[in-house]
């Protein structure tokens, strides 16, 4: 069950993403070639620290309500005055800073991760529902969706992950809705959206802006938090479109399809509004029972995506309505997104044809959590799923092999030495469809010299197939970290933390300029006892520092006993904390 | 100086209900000191700000000493709601309406003279002639916290006689926080004793004592004056020291405090979420400054209603408000050319948003 399954809520609004860009060029983490510019705003062709040097960090939910829902029956509702819930605030944090969003690395940019989000649902007076977001990267980004902007203000990609943690509050509310959702989910619930049209022009109002729409759905133990075990639509060349999944609910007769970040949009310039760049297109879902090139097409049902409040209705989520030989197909047979058409042959006879937009990858393997940070001597286990047309395999075998394509800016290098990996080459599913294994890291060695650690990629792939044919954008994502000598984390100097610290004075300038200057000694001795805290807390924690959650175990240690030393030495009590609030 | 309206205090409720007061009178001081800080920020006044910031921490210090207090007599601290932060310019909570205008400005010497130095104002300020006598209906801050101290003690007394006390909060309530703020300054109050203890500690650092405008050591970790004499030290440009020769035995001959007011930003007086357009970069700093803000009076609220822990998340939320009041003092004020934003600290709820926001956020959305 996940986010596609009912009882499903739809929510739509805005969010804020406010990272600091001083480093996302990797010679920036070079302090001895490090220039004051590097801080400033991107001017004409000189980038200096690009778009938001002043960043916070920030993730938050902005303005997003709820604007419908599908109950366990299959019906839907979006007037408030049937169920209180819908027009209510879908939101984050009403008591802690804002959550965080982070790069994995300067060398891999595009599996950003949202750290410490709490999710509430709330009518304003009480929260209705409060959970925290098991912290995720976003996956399927496209630079192709919104064709009348550029750079990532033209991209949209994906976030899915679970809410944990869950306070409900509902038991008075009187809302059918949120009953069924707690009747059906109550300890951890399924959570999809897709973000795009980010405004990173630092001079306009909306600035760190972009928009979102997303669904939120029961949630399974033994389903994956990061994707959907269901049917998996690629998209086709020359389609402008983007991946989408699928699932066959047979309860309910019907085939849900996420379209969420599937189609192109434009602002429309007379009406103001965002709009789907070619609506011309008579979008219909199918099942291709023919053989490889000579298709045939049972069609299912059309896609109703051209009404101007279908994307913040739904999210993209469309429900067809199958009959049993619907259904029986669809078990059997590939399924296709076609604009069809009907084509005039000649004067007396007409045929229906259709290009294919979307086409369903038949044998599929994706990893659920895809991202890991692992310092010299951890390891971690990855946990893939095999599917068949949304099914799940056993005795499957998968392939393993490094792939550092992806990385970069260079330098410095990315993915060596690669000696330092350990995985096996192949793994095959269990009876259950899914195969764990375990990657075991060493020290990479400091070989990129001004930057702690090295990236690897790691691609996986069914044995019959290749890794350039799968959906590229899952590949599994590592930062392994160099090791610190030993005698340098338990007695550590001043001289042994500078490097560290003079980079992040340097990359973030809103923290050394605004709050701490952590290159200069007196500011981290005087400020200790804070310094200790933050540093102190859990990655998940939104307050941990740094916030870019970049900091090696021992260097994380060496940090620590300092600042231990400093309070051991002096008991200050922080003699500026309060003046630089 | 300040006039409090005058209040009677017959029982534990109106005894309760003076200390949510006293929790709102500190934290009203708060948001001009910051904002005033704020300005202050890489403009070479390092020293001015750090004697406003070390006023801000005891306000904080003063602010946690009365919640804590509320608590002890089985109270319960509000500091999440709309009301209790007030409307700038404005009188400050429990204030007469004759009483001093609060604005939220940038950094002037004439706004420590006539504002904070009137907030800070004691009775008798050495060195100033006495001021106003008792007015009927009115009473100075001290005035107000003798009263509280007159009636803890009455009302424990009273109720001792009957085998009672009125301390019967849950002390794991109690929020102290001994990495920032030394035990003999926030302890757990317990008792009339410990009680009376933390109201002296607020009185005497905010008034200092009518014959030494030091604050008295055992308030305090490092030799300083009171509120009212470190403002008056940043007016002067001198720092306060004792002096043999002079009359009080104390003068402004100490080294100078210097001010330099050329690069403190222009901020426009007493700003306003709701009167920056929508559509500008004002708007959006300034809304997620009060996300902010309100934010970190929940985590305050919680912090003293149970869950003294929540005090670590107010601590981040405290950094989270400076940047983006920062952010703010860069962005000019598109109602008034030539000034900048600025930090309006409003309570903010989802409510208030949407209704601005919905012209934005329909053409995003829909």
């Amino acid at each position: 069950m996940s986010y596609l399954n009912l009882p499903r809520l739809t929510f739509a609004g805005l969010f804020q993403a406010d990272p600091s860009t001083v480093n996302n060029d990797p010679t920036h983490y070079n302090n001895e070639t490090f220039e004051p510019s590097f801080q400033d705003y991107q001017s004409g062709e000189n980038l200096n620290g690009w778009w938001n040097p002043d960043g916070t960090g920030n993730w938050r939910l902005v303005g997003c309500k709820i604007t419908k829902v599908s109950y366990s029956d299959g019906t839907e509702e979006t007037d408030p005055t049937k169920d209180p819930v819908i027009g209510l605030s879908i939101t984050d944090t009403e008591n802690k800073t804002a959550a965080k969003i982070v790069d994995l690395d300067s060398q891999q940019q595009m599996v950003s991760m949202i750290w410490g989000l709490i999710v509430r649902i709330t009518d304003g007076k009480k929260n209705l529902i409060n959970g925290s977001y098991k912290p995720a990267a976003f996956t399927n980004i496209w630079f192709t969706r919104s064709p009348d902007l550029s750079h990532d203000a033209a991209a949209a990609a994906i976030y899915q992950s679970v809410i944990e943690d869950l306070c409900w509050d509902i038991d008075s509310f009187g809302s059918r809705y949120l009953n069924e959702l707690k009747a059906a989910s109550p300890e951890k619930l399924s959570i999809q959206f897709t973000l795009d049209r980010f405004n990173g022009d630092f001079t306009a109002a909306d600035f760190t802006l972009g928009r979102i729409a997303g669904s939120i759905g029961p949630s399974y133990e033994s389903e994956p938090d990061h994707f959907v075990i269901g049917r998996q639509l690629f998209p086709q060349a020359g389609s402008n479109c983007n991946y989408a999944t699928a699932l066959l609910d047979e309860s309910q007769k019907t085939l849900i399809l996420d379209l969420g970040n599937a189609f192109q949009f434009i602002l429309n310039k007379e009406s103001k509004k965002i709009v789907i760049a070619d609506p011309t297109r008579n979008i219909v879902a199918a099942v291709d029972q023919g053989s490889s090139g000579n298709p045939d097409y049972y069609y299912l049902g059309k896609i109703e995506y051209t009404d101007l409040d279908w994307y913040a209705s739904s999210a993209g989520v469309c429900t067809i309505s199958l009959d049993d030989e619907g259904i029986s197909l669809v078990k059997q047979f590939p399924l296709v997104l076609i604009d069809y058409k009907e084509t005039q042959e000649n004067t007396f006879t007409s045929f229906m044809t259709g290009s294919v937009l979307l086409q369903e990858f038949e044998n599929y393997v994706c990893a659920d959590q895809f991202v890991f940070q692992l310092n010299p001597g951890e390891s971690c286990d990855v946990n893939l799923y095999a599917t068949h047309l949304g099914n799940l395999i056993p005795d499957k075998t998968i392939e393993l092999q490094l792939n550092n394509s992806f990385f970069g800016p260079t330098p410095p290098p990315v993915g060596v030495p690669k000696s330092i990996l350990s995985f096996p080459p192949s793994i095959k599913t269990d009876s259950s469809g899914k195969a764990t294994f375990t990657i075991k890291a060493g020290d990479p060695g400091n070989p990129r010299e001004y930057i702690d650690g090295q990236v690897y990629g790691l691609a996986y792939s069914l044995s019959e197939d290749y890794f350039t044919n799968c959906n590229q954008s899952n590949f599994i994502s590592l930062l392994v970290y160099d090791s610190v000598p030993q005698d340098k984390i338990d007695d550590p100097t001043w001289k042994d933390l500078l490097p560290t610290m003079q980079q992040y004075a340097n990359l973030y300038p809103l923290m050394s300029k605004g709050i701490f200057n952590l290159a200069d000694k007196n500011v981290v001795d005087q400020n200790a006892q804070i310094l200790k805290l933050v540093f102190g807390k859990e990655k998940t924690d939104p307050n941990y520092m740094p916030a870019t959650r970049d900091l090696s175990r021992d260097k994380l240690k060496m940090i620590l006993n300092y600042l231990n030393k400093v309070i051991a030495a002096s008991d200050p009590k922080d003699s500026i904390t309060f003046k630089k609030i | 100086m300040i006039f409090l309206k005058k209040i009677e205090i017959d029982s534990l409720e109106d005894l309760r209900k003076a200390v949510q007061t006293a929790i709102e009178l500190e934290h009203s001081t708060i948001p001009p000191y910051l904002t005033a800080n704020f300005t202050l920020f890489n403009t070479g006044n390092d020293e001015i700000s750090n004697l406003i910031g070390s006023v801000v921490g005891e306000e904080m210090l003063h602010l946690s000493i009365s919640s804590n207090l509320l608590t002890a007599i089985g109270g319960h601290p509000i500091l999440n709601k709309k009301g209790f932060v007030p409307t700038y310019p404005g009188p400050l909570p429990g204030g007469v309406d004759t009483g001093l205008t609060v604005p939220l400005e940038k950094f002037s010497k004439e706004l420590i003279q006539k504002v904070f130095m009137s907030i800070e104002e004691q009775e008798d300020p050495i060195d100033i002639k006495a001021m106003a006598l008792e007015a009927t209906e009115s009473m100075t801050i001290g005035q107000f916290y003798e009263k509280i101290k007159k009636s803890l003690t009455a009302l424990e007394t009273e109720a001792h006689n009957q085998g009672k006390t009125i301390f019967t909060g849950d002390p794991s309530h109690q929020m102290t926080y001994e990495k920032f703020f030394p035990a003999k300054l926030l302890f757990p109050i317990k008792d009339l004793t410990s009680a009376l203890n933390g109201i002296d500690i607020i009185v005497d650092q905010g008034e200092g004592t009518s014959t030494d405008p030091f604050v008295n050591p055992t308030d305090s970790t490092v030799e300083e004056p009171a509120h009212y004499y470190r403002f008056q030290e940043i007016v002067k440009g001198k720092k306060l020291v004792s002096d043999p020769s002079a009359p009080n035995k104390y003068s402004y001959s100490g080294d100078p405090i210097p001010f330099n007011p050329a690069k403190i930003p222009n901020m426009w007086p007493n700003p306003k979420m709701e009167n920056y357009p929508p559509d500008s970069l004002a708007y959006t700093n300034s809304k997620f400054f009060n996300y902010n803000y309100t934010c970190l009076l929940n985590s305050l609220h919680l912090a003293f209603n149970g869950q003294p822990e929540q005090i670590n998340e107010a601590m981040g939320l405290m950094f989270a408000i400076r940047l983006y009041a920062l952010k703010l003092l860069s962005n000019p004020d598109p109602n008034h050319p030539g000034f900048m934003a600025g930090p309006s600290f409003e309570f903010v709820t989802d409510e208030d948003l949407n209704a601005v926001e919905k012209a934005a956020l329909e053409s995003q959305t829909s």
